[in-house]
């Protein structure tokens, strides 16, 4: 019996493990791309053309006639080993993100994005 | 003889009936990206033109208007759940649920502040450990009562809610211009409570 039962517990062990995957994908299509980017020009691209290339905003500031266009771009992979006695998830979230300032004329004077390494890979 | 095997059997049978049904879970998050090293001393960088801290430690993850400008938030947290319990909760399956469990965090903030002129104004970093909750739990049968909740941590970023905030429920839509996350009324941080401060009113 006793022999049954030191058999069975790997056995157990072995059958409920499992494992787990997951990804989350919120917020709007990455366009602000390197080859994007260097299309822009400080003083002379407007508002309307990043609207046009990029699409609606996450969120719109308005900062007393300046206004600042954010794009965010929000992106979690979770990845996990159930083991019955030892479970471990994690989850890595990302933020691809854009911002743009424009003048009180709708024209860009500065502005900023990152992309996640995971996507450039 | 026999019952002395018998016993060793009924022990061996115990033994395996309680390692089945006891289980360690772990939950690891990591939201954003570390910030910079420079990120501490962009804090006390006043006159840093907008452009130049932005291409130092790139775009911000929080962005709202204040009467003087503007503040830019930069944040990154690492949580730590860890579930001690009598269950198989991660298979949906509690039998004996006799739970421990805690929540640890890992946190950086930088918050700047620039005027109208896009000049840093000012800024506070800073960067800490910290137990954010914990419990411990006997219930029957079910696990029907989390012993930790960090839902107000791993939560989405506002900008994605920003559209749909003007249909909240009334007592929240009301107080749409003051909350900290529609851009017009300030930043806060993740894990702020909503019941005191700018979102009272909201009486969630």
């Amino acid at each position: 019996m006793m022999r049954i039962a030191r058999l069975l517990l790997p056995v157990v062990l072995l059958i409920t493990a499992g494992c787990a995957q997951y990804e989350n994908r919120r917020g709007v299509e990455v366009g602000w791309t390197d080859d994007y980017l260097k299309t822009l020009q400080l003083g002379v691209t407007t508002r309307t053309e990043v609207l046009k290339a990029l699409g609606p905003p996450s969120q719109v500031i308005a900062l007393e006639g300046e206004s600042i266009l954010y794009y965010l771009f929000e992106r979690s992979d979770g990845q996990g080993i159930v083991l019955v006695l030892y479970n471990r998830m994690q989850i890595d979230t990302h933020y691809d993100r854009a911002i743009f300032f424009f003048d009180d004329d709708g024209v860009l004077t500065d502005y900023s994005s990152r992309i996640a390494a995971a996507d450039n890979g | 003889m026999a019952n002395a095997n018998r016993a060793k059997a009924a022990g061996g049978l115990a033994l395996l009936l309680a390692a089945a049904l006891t289980g360690c879970t772990q939950w690891h998050y990591d939201l954003g990206e570390p910030l910079p090293l420079e990120a501490e001393a962009l804090a006390s960088s006043a006159g840093m033109a907008t452009r130049d801290v932005l291409a130092r430690i790139g775009p911000p993850l929080r962005v709202s208007a204040i009467p003087e400008g503007y503040v830019l938030g930069w944040e990154f947290w690492q949580l730590t759940q860890n579930t001690l319990g009598f269950s198989l909760g991660v298979l949906g399956v509690d039998v004996l649920s006799f739970d421990i469990g805690r929540a640890d965090t890992t946190n950086e903030t930088l918050l700047l502040t620039f005027d109208r002129e896009h000049r840093l104004l000012g800024g506070s970093w800073h960067g800490r450990e910290d137990r954010v909750g914990g419990g411990q739990s006997v219930q029957p049968f079910i696990a029907l009562v989390p012993v930790v909740d960090v839902d107000d941590i791993t939560r989405r970023l506002p900008q994605h809610d920003w559209g749909r905030a003007a249909l909240e429920p009334l007592p929240i839509g009301l107080n749409r211009m003051q909350r900290p996350d529609q851009g017009q009324g300030g930043v806060s941080q993740r894990a702020v409570p909503t019941g005191v401060g700018q979102q009272s009113l909201e009486l969630r």
